[in-house]
């Protein structure tokens, strides 16, 4: 009982201080610059997921977010950065009111959650 | 010298506990970093917004604002926080506790294999040698690296069956296990494991009659109550919220042999890829021995039965379709789950087989055939072991792995979000509004993620609004108004939430509190009657349980003990001051009733009448703004076939025809839910892309079995409409460039 109490210790202590990967300092410099770079493609990546879900709303904002997920998360590996800090970057976009690529506010609402029937 | 070291409990913890850590190796050596995966991103922020909520707020954590607006944290059937593992969560952290619920949780299904084969008639040997093959099953390897860990509830399904065969003879302590092994699953979220648990134990109780053994009746009894009892505190959220937004199944599951056989024994190439139900051919093939002895037919009738689930509807007849159709089984999606309980049956019928084996070769007139089974059966497991632990491996090698999110502590703000990198958002202090789950969230279209401030007077002249504390699961404020007013919140509504000033509303979707004119200092706090009322019944329930235990009681007295609890629940629910649920009265885009009398103007009669007593009654294509409007109304009979959807076509010219099936009448009825005599507007928005205008677009609608067999549904009276390939040309629409 000792030995397996012992083997619970070194398991907790295995996973205390397996390291973490090293995590990029958040970008720096003009994120206006790097905001407009984000969201460059917007226009684009929504006319795509109205054409890949014209009957669904829901999915279109979704296949949206998965092609800004994507961009973000290659601009990240690019700048030597993460998705999460770059994702935070258009958030403090949005909020600042900065427009998008044409000019144009892009969109801070949501389309309310509707699932697509689970297969 | 296996006999002796199986006899000694210490050598068998240590044994367990080895093969766990053994097998939590490959996740525990990366504990420090996160799993990209989207849907581990999801459950990652469920159980790090209740770590937060806790740990920075010191507040149970009833309410999620970081996830699609805000929602019920027990109520979300997929957060796993309400279980003992949490204090592994709060203790070490989200991401490092993840590998470590892992450890305890593999630990747990390998020494409840062993209580339950023990309790079969297994020797001590045979159990130990035989308990790990359910332990290092394949869903325990493969569940982390997708994120889903609440499979790993699964861990408790062997406890189950054993504390429910124990209570079957009247012991105490079998409802004790049985009632907590059910409440912790239940608290560890998932929609799979608690019904197929369920199923189990059924499945048990018939072996156990079969087998002409006697079932104490009140015990099993006492055991139900008490386990619904002690389950309430997250029974009761969860429904509340699948009532709310209902989880909507579509296709039928198909899992043919060679699918079951891939999964149960190794997926090809083998060796190299992961399989998600993982038992290995040489531990089937030790189990198989069991069946040398004619006892245990019980054995292969279970395995049968399991497998015959789990093929779900690739069986015909099909099982499982019947299981569907039961209430709370409609829940389920895929067939294949069933493949944990027939591991667990196989793990059981290794243990009897190497029981009987050692038996043999102790037998003074031994079989000839003795020593090679004992031999086999001990090289089987001998290779199944190691094929199994190297699974862990290939599975948590498929993990895409980077930083655990950064925390940021700032006031809270609704973002945009994006639910394919959640946990982005809420430790970096930011809701994320963009929202996917499996139910559906009742979430509000008015939610911003550009909002100055998290809460505003809807008449904006009518006072001044100072926030005084944001926290998850309160929200206090000074407002000066000068006449009566709305305070709106940029959450989303829920009927759980009280205010101490005011009277709490659904605006639009969103939390909003009727404040009169005057000075308050308010507080909104989420304080839902279904965790406060199912929290109390569990409580009652827990000490319904040990008093059983402590003393004899007479049969009104037990009968009383285990009614009480569920009677308080009950009482609570009726006295609860609650407003109702919000009646579903869903409405067209146009805000018009979905279920009319009669075809609604500007219709084209159709009556065509479909197989499966439905009739399309009436259709209209229109072209509006942006978009094109197909509105198309049903009408069913009382010999519906439930397992309709709808396919509708789309063709722009020549051009590749856009699809837009669906299984719900405006994503809110099926069609067998519609009343006898009504209609059931069926209403699509459908955008125009840019490529498909400058177009003639005709409208086709039919009907499928998308429930069933995938088949068209015939038409069979098609009253003049123009038809073919069993669909109905409902309109058409020039599109202009």
């Amino acid at each position: 009982m000792r030995a397996a109490f012992a083997l619970v210790v070194v398991v907790i202590a295995i996973a205390a201080l397996a390291p973490a990967p090293a995590r990029p300092a958040p970008p720096s410099g003009d994120r206006r610059a790097l905001f407009d770079e984000l969201v460059r493609e917007e226009p684009s990546a929504r006319r795509k997921a109205i054409e890949d879900w014209p009957h669904h709303r829901w999915s279109q904002q979704d296949a949206f977010g998965a092609l800004e997920r994507d961009r973000a998360a290659r601009l990240a590996r690019e700048k030597g950065s993460t998705t999460q800090d770059l994702l935070l970057v258009i958030d403090e976009g949005l909020r600042a009111g900065w427009p998008g690529p044409d000019g144009r506010p892009l969109d801070v609402t949501t389309v309310p959650l509707k699932p697509r029937p689970m297969d | 010298m296996l006999v002796r070291l199986s006899r000694d409990r210490n050598a068998r913890w240590l044994f367990f506990t080895a093969i766990a850590a053994l097998a939590a190796l490959p996740y525990l050596r990366t504990a420090g970093a996160f799993n990209e995966f989207r849907d581990a991103q999801v459950m990652w922020l469920y159980e790090d917004s209740a770590r937060r909520s806790v740990l920075d707020f010191a507040q149970f954590p009833l309410w999620n604002p970081d996830y699609c607006g805000g929602l019920p944290a027990l109520g979300t059937p997929q957060s796993r926080f309400a279980a003992p593992t949490f204090l592994l969560t709060l203790l070490f952290g989200t991401t490092r506790a993840e590998p470590l619920t892992l450890f305890a949780m593999v630990l747990l299904a390998i020494f409840g294999t062993w209580k339950l084969a023990r309790d079969h008639g297994a020797s001590q040997l045979g159990a130990t040698l035989a308990a790990p093959l359910f332990g290092l099953m394949g869903t325990f390897a493969c569940a982390p690296f997708l994120g889903w860990l609440a499979f790993l509830g699964f861990a408790l399904l062997p406890w189950v069956l054993y504390g429910l065969r124990r209570a079957a003879r009247g012991d105490a302590r079998g409802v004790a296990i049985v009632a907590l092994s059910t409440a912790f699953i239940v608290g560890f979220g998932g929609t799979y494991v608690a019904p197929i648990s369920l199923v189990a134990c059924v499945l048990e109780l018939l072996v156990l009659v079969a087998r002409r053994k006697r079932l104490d009746l009140k015990t099993l009894t006492f055991a139900t109550l008490i386990t619904v009892g002690l389950s309430a505190f997250r029974l009761w959220p969860v429904w509340e919220e699948l009532q709310r937004g209902p989880r909507v199944i579509s296709g039928m599951s198909n899992y043919g042999v060679q699918a079951i056989g891939g999964s149960l024994f190794g997926a090809h190439p083998l060796w190299t890829t992961e399989s998600w139900y993982l038992v290995t051919i040489p531990a089937v093939v030790v189990a198989a021995f069991a069946l040398l002895r004619r006892r245990a037919w019980w054995l292969g009738g279970t395995l049968a039965i399991w497998l015959w689930l789990a093929a779900g509807n690739a069986a015909n007849p099909s099982l499982y379709a019947a299981l569907r159709s039961l209430p709370v089984f409609s829940l389920l999606r895929a067939s294949d789950r069933f493949l944990v309980p027939a591991v667990l049956t196989l793990a059981l019928g290794a243990a009897l087989a190497i029981t009987d084996a050692a038996a043999r070769l102790r037998l003074t007139r031994r079989p000839r055939l003795a020593r090679p089974l004992w031999g086999l059966s001990l090289l089987g497991l001998a290779l199944a072991l190691p094929w199994q632990l190297h699974n862990f491996d290939l599975a948590a090698s498929k993990r895409s792995l980077t930083a655990p999110p950064r925390e940021i502590a700032r006031p809270f703000h609704q973002a945009r979000g994006n639910r394919w990198a959640a946990a982005s958002f809420g430790p970096a202090s930011r809701g994320s509004l963009a929202c996917w789950e499996a139910y559906g969230v009742p979430q509000s279209a008015k939610l911003r993620a550009d909002a100055a401030h998290e809460a505003w007077l809807s008449d904006p002249q009518a006072g001044a609004l100072e926030e005084r504390r944001w926290s998850p699961q309160s929200l206090s404020f000074h407002v000066k108004a000068d006449r009566p007013t709305r305070l709106v919140v940029n959450q989303n509504y829920h009927r759980g939430w009280k205010s101490d000033v005011g009277e709490v509303r659904n605006e639009e979707g969103l939390l909003a509190v009727e404040l009169p004119a005057g000075e308050h200092e308010l507080t909104l706090r989420f304080l839902p009657t279904s965790a406060l009322g199912g929290l109390a019944t569990s409580i009652l329930a827990l000490v319904a349980a040990l008093a059983w235990t402590r003393r004899a009681w007479t049969l009104p007295q037990r009968l009383g003990l285990a009614c009480a609890p569920l009677l308080m629940g009950a009482l609570i629910a009726v006295t609860s001051s609650e407003p109702p649920a919000p009646s579903a009265t869903p409405l067209s885009p146009e805000g018009e009733p979905l279920l009319v009398d009669a075809p609604p103007p500007g219709t084209t009669t159709q009556k065509v009448r479909f197989a499966g007593d439905v009739v399309l009654e009436a259709s209209s294509v229109t072209l509006k703004d942006d978009h094109v409007r197909v509105e198309v109304d049903w009408s069913r009979g009382s010999a519906i076939n439930p397992r309709l959807g709808f396919f509708v076509h789309i063709e722009p010219g020549t051009l590749k025809r856009i699809t837009a099936d669906h299984l719900q009448v405006s994503d809110t009825y099926f069609l067998e839910q519609l009343p006898i005599g009504k209609l059931g507007r069926d209403v699509m928005t459908i955008d125009i892309p840019a490529e498909k205008r400058g177009q003639q677009w005709n409208v086709w609608v039919g009907l499928w079995e998308m429930r069933g067999n995938g088949d068209r549904v015939p038409i069979v009276d098609a009253n003049g409409a123009k038809v073919g390939d069993n669909r109905v040309l409902v309109g058409s629409v020039d599109v202009q460039p």
